[in-house]
């Protein structure tokens, strides 16, 4: 009789359990809250679940439009603050590789793969400028490709310039940027101006050898001891 | 006699209960250790089967199978329950969101508590039963008188029995409410 009695009442709570978690999925069975944006959906879990299959893809683009992410809202309204759109740009579009609705997903998984360039089709991976617009700070000034020279996939910063291709700084030529870079505007140079390079002293001297190009010094000089590196 | 009460009694049944929490801990520890914590959600697997495999013994018990030697298939029962159980802590510690899976948690430990319950009441009772018959036995009782003499001991043994009526619920309740959070998983986890 008593077991009887037991039975009966571990039966009616576990029943009376089985209703709330149809009441109450998202206290019941869901794997942490949802993001502040996705609230709205934390007892429709299968508006973004496709039964057996886990967090749809599909599901997550019919209102995240591939082509408005990072530009408009779900309601195709301009965001005030637009991001770097690189959704577009992605090699493969698997949304849970790198988002997760639940937060307590979040904590177990931790290690969601961030965004990495090597995530962007090759073919885009170069052109930078189709995300990021040129910094209009000096040393970027003028310059309008080949980012890679200076920059690396893993971070802006970071940034390592090597001069020495271009021309070495040693001696009296480790000077501060703007005397050759006149107003910091690295797209020029001019070797001038110094009392060793007087342009009447450097025109006759090239005219004596024949040469009459002789504007672009680095082109040949790439420092200050080669008469003729190239 | 307190003494040997504490340590063959009380102190086996909470030294069973902290080592399983000792050993949970030292798992996780080492998963956190090793940076696969990502291995607890999937420990739930193992603990389940685990878990599910002791049942033989019940099944044994309420003549559902006929293979099996009962006495060993309880310690089969025993160790497969509580390694079971270790599984499952270890993958519980790893996520606690949802109330289901809270309750599927507490219902287990609930029924590990009880088990051992059984496990160091019973074996007390039995003992103590057997104590007093082979002291009256001593002291020339048999047949009838002997029967008198342990007809209290003998309805405290039976009582003392009746644990089961308590287990079995407890077993069935955490076995129901694992089975909900195994569908909940199943129905919107993605397994890739």
């Amino acid at each position: 009789m008593t077991r009887r009695w037991i039975l009966a009442a571990i039966s009616a709570a576990l029943l009376g359990l089985g209703v709330l978690v149809f009441l109450h999925p998202d206290r019941m069975i869901s794997p942490g809250a949802l993001s502040q944006s996705h609230s709205e959906l934390a007892t429709d879990c299968f508006a973004c679940h496709l039964p057996l299959h886990g967090a749809s893809q599909d599901k997550c683009i019919a209102c995240h439009a591939l082509a408005d992410i990072g530009l408009r809202t779900t309601k195709g309204l301009p965001l005030t603050s637009p991001k770097v759109a690189f959704h577009q740009q992605l090699a493969s579009h698997d949304c849970m590789a790198c988002h997760t609705g639940h937060q307590g997903v979040a904590r177990i998984l931790g290690k969601r793969r961030s965004f990495s360039h090597e995530l962007l089709d090759p073919a885009v991976r170069g052109q930078c400028q189709e995300c990021h617009a040129p910094p209009a700070t000096a040393p970027h000034r003028g310059v309008t490709a080949n980012c890679a020279q200076c920059h690396g996939l893993t971070g802006w910063k970071g940034a390592s310039f090597d001069h020495g291709k271009f021309f070495q700084l040693e001696g009296p030529h480790e000077a501060p940027c703007a005397t050759c870079h006149v107003g910091d505007d690295t797209s020029r140079y001019t070797c001038y101006e110094c009392h060793a390079h007087q342009p009447d002293r450097i025109r006759a001297k090239h005219l004596r050898e024949g040469i009459r190009d002789f504007e672009n010094c680095a082109r040949c000089h790439r420092n200050a001891h080669a008469e003729d590196d190239d | 006699m307190k003494f040997g009460l504490l340590s063959r009694e009380v102190l086996p049944f909470f030294l069973a209960l902290a080592v399983l929490a000792a050993a949970a801990l030292l798992v996780d520890a080492l998963l956190h250790f090793a940076d696969a914590v990502w291995v607890g959600r999937y420990l739930g697997i193992p603990g389940v089967l685990l878990i599910g495999g002791s049942f033989g013994y019940s099944l044994r018990k309420h003549k559902l199978i006929a293979g099996g030697n009962p006495a060993g298939l309880l310690r089969l029962h025993e160790r497969m329950a509580w390694a079971g159980s270790l599984l499952v802590l270890v993958h519980a510690g790893i996520h606690f969101n949802a109330i289901l899976a809270w309750l599927a948690v507490a219902a287990m430990l609930v029924n590990v508590g009880s088990g051992l319950t059984g496990k160091f009441l019973l074996k007390r009772a039995w003992r103590r039963l057997g104590e007093t018959g082979a002291e009256l036995k001593r002291q020339g009782l048999s047949g009838p008188a002997l029967e008198e003499r342990m007809h209290w001991d003998t309805l405290t043994f039976n009582a003392v029995k009746q644990w089961r009526v308590i287990h079995f619920p407890i077993a069935l309740a955490f076995a129901v409410l694992a089975a909900m959070h195994i569908v909940a998983v199943f129905l919107f986890w993605g397994w890739k």
